[in-house]
């Protein structure tokens, strides 16, 4: 528990200070280093909020990064279960 | 082989995907809130707003000038010596050409009114940032607007206000990916479209007709008409109808420490 909030901490720290290249790569060590990481979303969230042209409106383009990244997440519940280091 | 078998308690395992559903569900309820409701959003800024400024302030600092080598220095005053001789006559020149400019708008009747401007200090901007944006330490608290233009350099126009905080903006670049905006060209005046390409760089579609030299001069339409790109490479095919006009503006947006804002 705590190795994951020290993970989420130093994404959420990643996200504003690193260049984002370095926090996707980390969202992806963390993604498959951690049994569950669904909170990745979030993360996605935040940087299309802090460096995107953010509106309401819903409209696809606003959210490159939030829909990457549940993409991601979506892809890793498939890739996990056929791997044997998640297995238990 | 053995593999460790998943537990056969089915009330360990149902309590562990009640688990996981109710923090799924959890994330997206906070999800949406965020998308909904911009005092959420905001959250965000308040806490990345002083880790961008400490950040900037770091960078801005000579600490690491101690850590240079003598002769690196030496050979670098050296250099910038030497563009500040170039530099000094064709200030003179463009200082001259100014003043001559003003006082035909003058004698004609077009007196520019002078912007008022506020000067930004870049706090995030490209390749930290995945878009062609800007985020900038002034808002809503220096009267800043939805809009408002961003020039750097004193007057090169690169980008307008998106969005207003209390105490940030962001500002979008002309030249992001897929922006369009209206332009002239070279000694013809030619009326053009420009497409912003990213990184300070941008197209125009133009008839081959359309006489255009790589160094042309593009502006934007306005009675104070400042350089805004030099035309890089013109490519076309034999066959083709339409030249394309590959530009980019003056400024490196990645090397910007401050901006000015019209207001």
């Amino acid at each position: 528990m705590l190795k994951h909030i020290i993970l989420d901490a130093l994404l959420f720290i990643s996200v504003i200070i690193c260049p984002w290249w370095v926090t996707v790569i980390l969202a992806v060590g963390i993604l498959y280093h951690l049994r569950f990481f669904n909170e990745l979303v979030l993360f996605g969230l935040m940087m299309d909020i802090l460096y995107g042209n953010f509106t309401s409106n819903l409209h696809p383009l606003d959210y490159k990064f939030t829909i990457f990244f549940i993409v991601l997440l979506l892809s890793s519940f498939l890739i996990k279960k056929r791997l044997k280091f998640y297995s238990k | 082989m053995n593999y460790l078998l998943k537990s056969s308690n089915f009330e360990d395992r149902q309590k562990n995907a009640r688990k996981k559903v109710a923090v799924t569900a959890g994330i997206l309820i906070l999800a949406g809130s965020i998308i909904a409701f911009t005092p959420v959003r905001n959250i965000f800024f308040l806490f990345s707003e002083p880790l961008w400024k400490l950040e900037s302030s770091i960078a801005g600092s000579s600490f690491f000038e101690y850590f240079k080598a003598k002769q690196t220095l030496i050979n670098e005053r050296q250099a910038m010596e030497q563009k500040l001789f170039l530099a000094g006559d064709l200030l003179a020149v463009n200082e001259n050409l100014k003043t001559e400019n003003d006082n035909l708008k003058d004698l004609l009747g077009r007196k520019d009114p002078k912007d008022k401007t506020v000067l930004a200090t870049i706090l995030v901007k490209p390749p930290q940032t995945p878009y062609d944006m800007l985020t900038l330490d002034i808002g809503t608290d220096h009267n800043v607007k939805v809009g408002d233009k961003v020039i750097a350099n004193g007057n090169v126009y690169i980008g307008e206000i998106s969005e207003v905080l209390p105490k940030m903006s962001k500002a979008f670049l002309y030249s992001s990916p897929g922006r369009k905006l209206s332009v002239v060209l070279g000694a013809g005046s030619v009326t053009a479209e420009a497409v912003g390409i990213g990184g300070g760089n941008f197209n125009i579609l133009l008839p081959r007709e359309v006489e255009v030299k790589e160094g042309d001069v593009i502006v934007i339409p306005a009675i104070n008409s400042n350089v805004f790109g030099i035309v890089e490479q013109v490519n076309f095919k034999d066959k083709d109808s339409f030249q394309t006009v590959l530009f980019k503006s003056p400024v490196n947006v990645s090397e910007l420490s401050f901006v000015e804002v019209i207001i």
